[in-house]
């Protein structure tokens, strides 16, 4: 395989280290899990850069905040769910106008065994209301690189990078443009039956559900909506418009204040049907297969739900 | 008395001064907003006098007001510096004042927003790391409340701190013994708070936080501390100053009307009797 799966956490680990080469006031915090977030492969680059805060977020947040104010570009990171405890730090971030760049790893249902505890399933809510925040889900590690340095480039608020767990096939060529506000259109028939929203690992499942909805003569646009905010708006509109009116949204989540809640309330005055797939029981640990079929944001209910949405 | 001991003498009345300003200023810019809390700065008001007009290198150090609802002595420190106009200190809490109840980035001297308690100290480290990546080293004082400390963030500040040696960092509690709804866990058993920061790894003192004198000696012996951080826990009286609420509990974030200010004012010069002329 010439190129194999690799974990948008680690690409991400890659691409900081890249861009620290570039970057000389890119400091990096980590709460005791750079080898489970990658930041690990920075810290043995530029040792003299990085802070161990230990397994205190919210002093690490505070930290980062300071380090903003002061002209660095830090890069505050942990698993997603552990963010959640520095809320508080995180919005006192963007009263003070501090550009903390924050990356959360280990989202969604999808990191398994471990269980819900560990699982960011709420992050993106949390992340969307900040004001003024960037909150970006790479889908592929190609993506996953050119996100991180949309981080480094974002002054204007907070940041956020949803990162994955396990390892999700390349969908991109180095040429592919990514930007804030940007989606790519995977998959675009002539004249589709649906338009399929999803972010992140759902993107994976839409790619799948998308062969198999084709087996049945039902066709649908595949949307990587990569940035969560900004929405592409104008972009989802065009392409649902196209598609009929009817769109699924998918997102490895929880339902409130996600993707589905974000694109229903942006195109809330346009005549779609639009149906969310998110988590909505609390999760349990198992395989990442098994928690995305018992929470039904895998391809198989991507299919069932465009079947009813189409009657076809 | 020789003549040095006369400068001393008038040196420390005129922080002294200071402190009675600072005072004077907080109530006035709080009953002129009608809202604020006068009384957490009452009690601060001389440990901000000593760190703006003796120990801090204005303009090089940083200042942290980690007890952010002491906003009003923000403002009239650096009124009191030549950097804010009578005016705009007294346009405090209004709409297109940069002069918020807590601060924030709106206010151009700031060095952070504050507010929501047990954020300072982070935020300070951060600071210092920042100074020690720019080769700078200056120093970062933070000031925060003894309520405050009932926060976890805090303590997750004091470990960070001491485990990376930052001696640049400078802390100061207001132990005024007073939160906003009763008494605080320590209340004045500074020895208690002073062995908590002390097991963290602080070098921790306690002083009068109404001594001008003690605060000056207390921060300036710090210079010599190179290898851990340092906490001066200062025990004052929240609503110094004023005979009416002076350590008196249910004045918290309470502002004195306009009524009530004239004869208020006059009880805080005849408390300060040399400083208030």
């Amino acid at each position: 395989m010439i190129n194999p799966p690799i974990a948008t956490r680690e690409a991400f680990g890659h691409a900081l280290c890249e861009l620290g080469e570039q970057h000389k006031n890119i400091i990096v915090l980590d709460g005791d899990v750079q080898n489970s977030t990658f930041t690990e492969l920075f810290h043995k680059k530029f040792p003299d850069r990085f802070i161990q805060c230990f397994v205190a977020e919210q002093n690490m947040v505070g930290v980062a905040t300071g380090l903003a104010l002061q002209g660095f570009i830090p890069f505050a990171t942990t698993f997603g769910a552990f963010f959640t405890r520095a809320h508080d730090q995180i919005r006192m971030a963007a009263i003070s106008h501090a550009p903390v760049r924050l990356v959360g790893s280990h989202v969604g249902v999808s990191i398994g065994a471990d269980g819900p505890s560990q699982m960011a399933l709420e992050d993106i809510a949390l992340m969307r209301s900040v004001p003024h925040s960037l909150v970006l889900s790479p889908a592929d590690a190609l993506s996953a690189q050119k996100l991180t340095a949309c981080l480094v480039n974002y002054h204007e608020g907070i940041s956020y990078l949803r990162t994955m767990r396990g390892a999700t096939p390349l969908l991109y060529t180095p040429d592919t443009p990514f930007y804030p506000g940007g989606c790519i259109v995977v998959r675009e028939p002539s004249n589709p039956d649906l338009c399929i929203v999803g972010t992140g690992i759902t993107v994976h499942e839409a790619l799948a559900a998308h062969n198999q909805l084709q087996s049945k003569g039902i066709s649908a646009t595949i949307i990587d909506c990569y940035s969560l905010k900004p929405l592409p708006e104008t972009a989802l509109r065009t392409a649902i418009h196209k598609a009929h009116g009817r769109c699924i949204v998918v997102e490895d989540h929880y339902a409130a204040g996600g993707l589905g809640e974000a694109v229903a309330q942006a195109l809330s005055q346009d005549p779609f049907k639009i149906v969310s797939l998110a988590i909505t029981k609390i999760p349990r640990s198992g395989t990442p297969e098994e928690l995305r079929a018992f929470e039904g944001i895998d391809a198989h209910a991507i299919v069932q739900t465009a079947r009813k949405l189409t009657n076809l | 008395m020789d003549k040095r001991s006369l400068n001393l003498q008038a040196y420390f009345r005129a922080l002294r001064s200071r402190g009675y300003f600072l005072r004077y200023w907080s109530l006035r810019a709080t009953t002129q907003a009608g809202s604020g809390h006068p009384t957490s700065c009452l009690s601060a008001a001389d440990i901000v006098a000593t760190l703006f007009f003796h120990t801090m290198r204005v303009g090089q150090d940083h200042f942290i007001l980690s007890k952010g609802h002491a906003a009003p002595l923000l403002y009239a420190a650096w009124h009191e510096r030549g950097m804010i106009s009578e005016a705009e200190l007294l346009s405090l809490r209004t709409f297109n004042s940069p002069l918020e109840g807590h601060p924030t980035a709106r206010f151009p001297l700031s060095e952070a927003a504050t507010g929501s308690l047990g954020q300072g100290l982070s935020i300070g480290i951060g600071y210092a790391f920042g100074e020690q990546f720019k080769k700078t080293h200056n120093r970062v004082y933070i000031l925060l409340g003894d309520a405050e400390c009932a926060e976890g963030s805090v303590w997750e500040a004091a470990e960070c701190a001491a485990h990376y040696q930052l001696s640049t960092l400078i802390a100061t509690i207001d132990l005024n013994r007073l939160g906003q709804s009763g008494p605080t866990l320590d209340g004045w058993d500074a020895e208690r708070m002073a062995t908590k920061w002390r097991a963290f790894g602080w070098h921790t003192l306690i002083v009068n936080g109404h001594s001008v004198e003690e605060l000056c000696a207390a921060y300036d012996s710090l210079q010599k501390i190179t290898d851990k951080p340092s906490m001066i826990i200062a025990c004052t009286k929240k609503g110094y100053g004023l005979d009416i609420c002076e350590d008196q509990e249910g004045f918290h974030g309470k502002a004195f009307s306009r009524a009530e200010l004239p004869a208020l004012l006059k009880n805080l010069a005849t408390r300060f009797p040399e400083e208030s002329t």
